[in-house]
């Protein structure tokens, strides 16, 4: 009878099912050498652990502690962090910012703290576009190739006439409408991931959340590129 | 709930809070410097190895699943790391290493073989492992990781772990205790 190296390191390790167990001891008592590599293998586990046990009863070093407790943390997990506190179990397409969520503060203030999310403010009872994703919704035509910024996906008229695009920016998707002078974020989710990798970047893909929100606001069809950039050129002026 | 009307309703499942993660990741870090320890060979490289871990895991939070285990996701998190780092340098740690001389081991019984084991023999043999076996054997060795587990923070099956394990310690007992006793 013999045994893989896999099973006899899986029988050490206690890996095995019960009636593996008593397969492997039984050809053990009778090949002692084998049963020598067993003890091999539990000393060298038993002094592998050993060696770096003092690690675990040291003190900890202030600056991890120190970045445990106050490194930045992703936009995308506090956006949606503050809309779960607020709303849990519902979510996450808005079309106006509840008074609940004003008067909390919350996502306001997440939406305001760091650097990139500098995309959008709240006005009044709306949430609107600011800074590069205001400058990309202003000028930027949905064929645009663009690095790092904002991305913008179909232009298209609501229901009421004002011009409404869809947007990829800092791993957020949504839509956002042109009133008399801003962008008035419609709709707001998080970027589908583009890979399976740990690092995954803002993708140009539209969530479904914004596309069902997409198609219960469009009047006709989105923009080809003709109106698309007529449209820019005149302001985005609601027809 | 009419303040919610204009919103789409999807299910979610709700967030741990931010203070509560961060204190977990707090409680998380002496196993995280032991872990980075043995990838590394020395404290001050694996501190700067959790460093980049913890931060990394901070920033890209949305990426963690709440319902998997926080602590194995960051074990992901700090040997993607670490082995990009060894890729990008294309360096191995070096350890300077007198040759074992394998006449003095002794092979009759575990209790001698413990004996004659010591800090610097287990630790220099398991820094010249290859990247690869060194990490599963920190997981599952000296972490106490099960082979799922530890194959779900590879991200390789679980018979790559159990082949990577038996190579390893075949070099590991090789380099510790001498040819004459393995396989």
């Amino acid at each position: 009878m013999t045994i893989s190296d896999e099973t006899l390191m899986a029988f050490v390790d206690g890996e095995l099912s019960p009636e593996e167990m008593s397969r492997v001891e039984a050809v053990l008592r009778q090949q002692p050498e084998l049963e020598a590599i067993v003890e091999q293998q539990r000393a060298l586990r038993h002094e592998l652990h050993a060696s770096f046990a003092s690690i675990m009863n040291a003190p900890l070093p202030d600056a991890l502690r120190h970045t445990a407790m106050n490194a930045p943390v992703s936009l995308q997990w506090r956006v949606r962090h503050a809309l779960r506190s607020l709303f849990a179990p519902r979510a996450l397409i808005w079309t106006g910012i509840p008074a609940a969520a004003l008067a909390c503060g919350v996502v306001v203030g997440v939406l305001l703290d760091g650097g990139s999310s500098a995309l959008m403010n709240t006005q009044g009872n709306a949430l609107v576009a600011r800074g590069s994703l205001a400058n990309a919704l202003n000028q930027q035509l949905a064929s645009a190739e663009t690095g790092q910024g904002p991305k913008i996906g179909i232009s298209f008229r609501d229901k009421s006439g004002r011009y409404c695009r869809t947007f990829n920016a800092s791993n957020l998707a949504g839509v956002a409408c042109r009133d008399a002078a801003s962008w008035n974020i419609a709709a707001l989710s998080e970027s589908p991931k583009e890979s399976t990798g740990a690092y995954a970047t803002a993708g140009s893909a539209m969530p479904d959340l914004v596309r069902n929100a997409v198609q219960g606001m469009i009047e006709g069809s989105p923009l080809n590129a003709a109106a698309e950039k007529q449209a820019r050129d005149q302001g985005w002026k609601a027809q | 709930m009419e303040e919610i009307a204009d919103w789409t309703v999807v299910t979610i499942v709700k967030d741990a809070s931010l203070e509560t993660i961060r204190t977990r990741m707090t409680a998380g870090i002496p196993r995280l410097r032991r872990f980075a320890m043995s990838l590394t060979g020395n404290m001050a490289d694996a501190d700067d190895l959790v460093q980049d871990t913890v931060e990394r895991a901070l920033r890209n939070l949305h990426q963690w699943q709440p319902d998997t285990k926080l602590e194995s996701w960051m074990f992901r998190i700090a040997q993607n790391l670490w082995i990009d780092a060894v890729r990008a340098r294309k360096v191995r740690a070096q350890v300077a290493a007198d040759p074992l001389d394998d006449d003095d081991v002794s092979v009759d019984g575990a209790r001698a073989m413990e004996a004659k084991l010591t800090f610097a023999d287990t630790a220099r043999a398991l820094q010249e492992l290859p990247e690869e076996q060194r990490v599963v054997v920190s997981l599952v060795l000296i972490e106490g990781v099960a082979y799922r587990e530890a194959a779900e923070i590879l991200n390789v099956p679980i018979g790559t772990v159990t082949s990577r394990l038996a190579r390893a310690r075949e070099a590991l007992a090789l380099r510790v205790f001498g040819k004459e006793n393995t396989p």
